[in-house]
């Protein structure tokens, strides 16, 4: 207890506190909202918010990195896409894996593990695959190492699509166990934030955001930027993958088309559009984004924009993310967040209120030019 | 010169980006304790020759020792290990993160934990703007805060030895002669200093010793008052000492 109580008075606790609790009240709020809607576990609102919950670990791994570092993944999804198939290897019923999976070995053939333990191999078998394509990767110079994200990616998808004895190709996977509700979801989704907020303010993470200021001061001030790179990207990929089983295990069926551009663009939209330097803003971006494609969705499938008919148009979703997108990176290139965590804004907000003023609170005031 | 073993000594140096040769057969000492001001035009090279001091350009040929051994080819976190510290030019602070967290990176090859809270607070006592903004994000200080700045987070790592580059640049005098002020105390600190400057008047001030850089070649060395009364001084600056004087650049490479 002793040592608990330190080290929740320790400076670095409390700041990590200030940041999650107000994003672990959202998560748990989405969670209630869920569970009251839909006790059954069942239901269109119900798939979304689980959805939600899942999405927002993936933009939170994909946060570790990104935001961190300042180098922008394209190749997460491959790292999402190794959760979900590792899970499947692992979980899909013997009589049915002998079908759709006919490579596997004999021991993992019998294996119908439930959901911590494929959560645990999952998490495993991403981090081991990071830490072996990071070797290459991070020691590369920064536009470099985000093209080769992109490589990663593509690679990941032509193993997907053709190793066909270990994942079915193109025609994908089904049959996995429902072992992902909402509880578990909301779990992980704040395990995720506080594991990356604690990321952020940890002694790496700080040294790894010197490196996004400015690599070359960042070195010359004795930073080793390859390793702090390297450990914020085997970190974020273990926990995309992490999502990527969760995901896997609440969808049941998916295929190669799931973990490619499409996905990747909506991921990185979602980071963009909240802010790549917060974790606060990994989460709203995904919330916003989530609104927006569920609203745009209805008319692009069934014509209805609250209730209204209006024309069906497909591929609206797609485009009008990508717009939006554009003008966030054109009016407000840091995201609706910036640099500041959502504890931060509330600070801020809280002495414009009180102060009637515009007077900043003296640790939220604003960024000077460039 | 004496016969005491100097706390930076470089022999020959070649060093460069890629084909480019920016520093060529440089060979300079300095000895614990100094001020060594390093002075020359813009593009004569002194800035690559301080970031191959801190490891952050390879050397292509020739030995740099720290106190009696190599750091040549080390990487540059060893060689702030080791006690040498780079202010680089233009300042390098982390504009988004706060003052308190750009100080606790200059600590970063650092283990002892309560000694470096307690450094920082010296720092701000040193700096005491530093103490009243720690919360702020660096970007928002002006250009004196922020050279300020980037030397307590040099001084953060305990160097022996800083070098560096261009701390007057893009400041008010008031300013420059405030930090002057302060580097001219480092030496009490235990802090020998390596230092590049535009600003020949004020760098001698400060300094004993000297050497002017001109075409990627030091040219001339001496003691302060020696090189102030050089009659060429001006000319190594407007880049005529030289046989192939580079056209001034900003980069100051």
């Amino acid at each position: 207890m002793a040592v608990f109580a330190r080290l929740i008075s320790s400076r670095f606790m409390r700041s990590v506190l200030r940041t999650a609790v107000p994003l672990v009240v959202v998560l748990v709020a989405v969670m209630v909202v869920g569970a009251v809607m839909a006790p059954d576990g069942r239901g269109a609102t119900y798939r979304l918010l689980v959805n939600f919950l899942i999405t927002v670990v993936i933009v939170v791994a994909l946060q570790m990195f990104t935001g961190n570092s300042g180098i922008v993944s394209w190749g997460h999804a491959a790292f999402v896409g190794i959760g979900a198939y590792s899970t499947a290897w692992f979980s899909v019923p013997m009589v049915i894996k002998e079908d759709i999976f006919p490579g596997l070995p004999a021991w993992m053939m019998g294996a119908e593990w439930g959901l911590v333990p494929c959560l645990l191999v999952s998490t495993a078998i991403g981090a081991l695959a990071a830490a072996v394509v990071g070797l290459a990767i991070c020691r590369m110079k920064e536009t470099a190492m985000a093209m080769s994200t992109l490589g990663l990616l593509v690679i990941a998808h032509g193993i997907y699509s053709n190793w066909e004895g270990w994942t079915r190709g193109t025609e994908g996977v089904y049959a996995l166990p429902t072992n992902t509700t909402i509880y578990i979801a909301c779990g992980f989704a704040c395990l995720a934030v506080l594991l990356a907020v604690m990321f952020k303010y940890s002694r790496v993470g700080l040294r790894l955001q010197a490196s996004r200021e400015d690599p070359l001061s960042a070195e010359s001030t004795g930073v080793s930027v390859v390793r702090a790179r390297y450990f914020a990207w085997v970190a974020s990929a273990a926990m995309s993958a992490l999502a990527g089983s969760l995901w896997a295990q609440f969808n049941l069926a998916f295929g190669p088309a799931q973990f490619y551009y499409a996905q990747v663009f909506a991921i990185l939209s979602m980071l963009v559009i909240g802010g790549l330097a917060t974790v606060s803003g990994a989460l709203v971006g995904a919330g916003i984004t989530t609104v927006i494609f569920e609203v745009l969705r209805g008319v692009e499938n069934e014509g209805n924009l609250f209730g209204i008919e209006v024309p069906q148009i497909s591929g609206l979703a797609q485009m009008i993310l990508a717009l939006i997108t554009l003008l966030i990176l054109i009016f407000r290139p840091n995201g609706l967040l910036a640099w500041w965590e959502l504890d931060g804004w509330i600070v801020k907000a809280r002495d414009r209120f009180w102060k009637g003023g515009r007077k900043l609170a003296p640790d939220a005031g604003e960024k000077g030019g460039e | 010169m004496s016969e005491e073993r100097p706390l930076l000594r470089l022999d020959g140096v070649t060093s460069g980006y890629g084909p480019i040769v920016a520093v060529r057969d440089a060979s300079l000492e300095v000895r614990s304790g100094e001020i060594v001001a390093l002075l020359g035009a813009n593009g004569a090279g002194k800035s690559t020759l301080l970031m191959t001091v801190a490891g952050l350009v390879r050397p292509t040929a020739g030995n740099i020792e720290l106190d009696g051994s190599r750091i040549d080819g080390l990487k540059p976190e060893e060689i702030v290990r080791r006690g040498v510290a780079l202010t680089p030019e233009g300042r390098g602070i982390f504009s988004h993160l706060t003052v308190a967290d750009n100080l606790r990176i200059g600590a970063a090859v650092r283990k002892d934990r309560a000694q470096i809270a307690t450094d920082a607070e010296e720092m701000c006592t040193l700096f005491p703007i530093l103490g009243e903004r720690r919360r702020q994000l660096a970007g928002t200080l002006s250009g004196g805060e922020q050279q300020m700045l980037a030397l307590a987070r040099s001084l953060m790592s305990r160097p022996r030895l800083m070098l560096l580059d261009e701390p007057s640049l893009g400041l008010a005098p008031r300013i420059v002669a405030q930090i002057f002020e302060m580097l001219r105390k480092l030496p009490e600190r235990g802090v020998t200093v390596l230092l590049v400057e535009q600003n020949v008047s004020l760098a001698l001030d400060i300094a004993q010793r000297g050497y002017v850089m001109a075409s990627s070649e030091l040219q001339l060395s001496g003691t302060a008052a020696e090189l102030r009364s050089a009659v060429d001084l001006e000319q190594v600056y407007l880049g005529s000492a030289g046989d192939a004087p580079e056209p001034a650049a900003t980069g100051g490479r």
